[in-house]
């Protein structure tokens, strides 16, 4: 059928527009819309006042107005100022060389470290949300009565009302670091069912493809570790139990320091989307509800959202056999699908957990055909790296890395990319 | 004839007409909002994208549309025109965003005017880059001939429709047509990325 402007001369020109209008959104990012129109529908509803003559109608007016007038001020949110580095709305990424830092009005601050790139989600009056998307900050939150702040670092939130600490998040290796200088915080994450209180001198590290947590005196470099409880399918196998991470003189902790977690009590059931489920942290929930609707039975019926969903609440419960079962479904159902070419990359990275390396190497390979340009494409070509650097030793792994070094010259990599380089003797 | 059970079963939502959608919605049902987002989202996504091209504001924007649109819902008299009214919003809210473009280039926040990170562009290199190319082309036009452009030759607007979107008259909005379409033919064959696509149009005469 002709567009009703067809227009011969335009034609290239105003498909070229047209594809790109009418490109289909990731689903999540359509549900999130939907999910935050409803939210506000009910806010609206909830607001309409009821029957009231004129007369209460003006008093509460001015009623209303006078707090406005006395609290405005003092509710405002936040605001804050970025120097070393340019920032567009909430985005802010430091350069590769220098930091970067984000003074709060409340005299808190953000130093970000070189490269590292943080979101300021949510600017509150005694407070904010912050991202730390990439790399480590440093932070310094004021304490006054009433704050209340949130850095989120992958899967953790870390709840602060007045301290100083390090706080960095590595996306490619799912590991989070924070060191505390000063106050106490709280964190909570999918490893563990209630907050983890981490105090002045100590510093937390949780590690997802490990699903190991410590939490140590930096001080006296004495580390109380924290082992999580195995997941059913590997309890089940009478493997030994995950290492929990080294501590910082680079010990495995002492047995004898070792305490388990009870298992996460099951939560109930909710029947909102799983990936709004997964976006609120609720990942047990999800496995609970694949689990009461058969895990086969969702591999071969789910959509591409629940089955991604339930591949990443898996992954965060430490369930790597689930985990797996839905991305290969999503792969071998969705194939086509933006989801389901991502998927490769996620297996790529379970396989090599389990230190099936060509298997991973497979993978990444498969995610670097089919998304070269994709978001992880520097992650797949730098896990590519790796597993052949395992499988096929430095010289195999070499001119990888030299690919590497030429696409991300500043990639997180580049200094493991240099190493295989010039450990490598040239012809 | 069997027992009513007493049971009284609505009407779902979704066979309903705009007019309906439009009333239930401004008593504050659900079901009517969630089918005017399934029926209209796409198409006001597109509006927002065709004009400001891929950039992270554009979820916000379309929250902003159906949120006035819901505000607003209950003194809208004509229901049944509300697809007009979707893209009418959609229009001035791009507009607005377009000349947030401008005062961020005037004070060099960044270089472009747009965002560091754009979402979702086309995934092939090539696609991404002509398009890239044809939004900077339409920089150079101004807000008004721009939502012009995209109203009618990408979101395939009647020129009467394209008129009242953006509340000018009908030869005013063929003036604005025209003139976008001959600044952008002339300066896509100066970017290397859009010969192809020219030359395309043109039978490879570009």
């Amino acid at each position: 059928m002709t567009h009703p402007s067809h227009d011969p001369e335009l034609g290239g020109l105003a498909q070229l527009l047209r594809d790109d209008a009418q490109a289909s959104v990731p689903p999540e990012v359509d549900l999130r819309g939907r999910m935050a129109l409803e939210r506000r529908l009910r806010e609206e509803t909830e607001r309409v006042p009821g029957r009231a003559r004129p007369f209460y109608l003006l008093g509460g007016a001015v009623a209303v107005m006078a707090f406005v007038a006395l609290f405005v001020l003092r509710m405002r949110p936040l605001s804050y100022e970025v120097r070393g580095a340019r920032s567009d709305g909430p985005y802010i990424g430091a350069p590769a060389t220098t930091p970067v830092t984000v003074a709060f009005a409340d005299g808190s601050s953000i130093e970000g470290a070189p490269g590292s790139r943080l979101r300021v989600d949510e600017t509150r009056a005694a407070g904010a949300r912050v991202l730390v998307e990439r790399g480590r900050a440093a932070v310094h939150v004021a304490h006054r009565t009433g704050s209340a702040w949130n850095f989120v670092a992958g899967p953790f939130d870390v709840h602060v009302t007045g301290t100083r600490f390090d706080l960095s998040w590595d996306p490619s290796g799912e590991a989070v670091e924070l060191r505390l200088y000063e106050g106490s915080v709280e964190v909570r994450g999918p490893l563990a069912e209630a907050p983890i209180a981490v105090r002045a001198g100590q510093r937390f590290r949780a590690d997802l493809g490990t699903r190991s947590m410590t939490v140590n005196d930096v001080a006296a470099e004495v580390a109380t570790a924290v082992a999580l409880p195995q997941a059913p399918e590997a309890a089940s196998a009478a493997e030994p139990k995950t290492p929990a991470l080294p501590t910082s003189n680079g010990d495995a902790p002492s047995p004898a320091a070792t305490t388990e977690l009870a298992p996460a009590r099951p939560l109930p059931l909710s029947s909102e989307p799983w990936s709004a489920l997964v976006a609120r942290g609720q990942f047990e929930t999800v496995v609970a509800k694949a689990g009461e609707r058969g895990t086969h039975d969702c591999e071969a019926s789910c959509g591409a959202a629940d089955l991604r969903a339930l591949a990443d609440a898996a992954r965060y419960t430490g369930r790597s056999a689930m985990a797996e079962g839905a991305l290969k479904a999503l792969r071998g159902r969705f194939g086509a699908s933006k989801e389901g070419r991502a998927a490769a990359f996620t297996l790529g990275r379970l396989a090599e957990a389990r230190g099936s390396m060509s298997e991973a190497g497979r993978w990444y390979d498969t995610y670097l055909g089919e998304l070269p340009g994709g978001d992880l494409a520097a992650e797949a070509l730098a896990g590519k790296m790796r597993t052949v650097m395992a499988t096929s030793g430095k010289a195999a792994a070499e001119p990888v890395a030299r690919k590497y070094l030429s696409l991300y010259p500043n990639g997180v990599h580049a200094q493991t990319a240099r190493g295989i380089v010039a450990g490598t003797p040239h012809p | 004839m069997p027992a009513a059970t007493g049971a009284v079963s609505r009407f779902p939502a979704e066979r309903l007409g705009d007019a309906e959608l439009v009333r239930a919605a401004a008593r504050g049902e659900g079901d009517a909002v969630q089918v005017i987002w399934e029926r209209y989202s796409r198409l006001v996504r597109g509006v927002l994208r065709g004009s400001l091209g891929p950039d992270h504001a554009i979820e916000d924007l379309l929250q902003e549309v159906f949120v006035g649109f819901l505000k607003g819902a209950k003194n809208i008299q004509e229901g049944g025109a509300l697809r007009g009214y979707l893209v009418g919003v959609a229009v001035r809210l791009a507009a607005l965003e377009l000349r947030r473009r401008k005062i961020r280039r005037w004070v060099t926040l960044t270089p472009t005017g747009t965002l560091p990170e754009r979402a979702e562009a086309p995934a092939d290199s090539e696609g991404r880059a002509a398009l890239a190319a044809l939004h900077r082309v339409l920089d150079g036009v101004s807000s008004r001939r721009r939502l012009a452009f995209v109203l009618r030759h990408v979101q395939g607007l009647e020129i009467l429709d394209v008129a009242a979107s953006l509340g000018i008259s009908e030869s005013t909005a063929r003036r604005e047509l025209e003139k976008a379409r001959t600044f952008v033919l002339k300066r896509a064959e100066r970017e290397p990325a859009l010969r192809p696509y020219v030359a395309r149009a043109t039978g490879g005469s570009a």
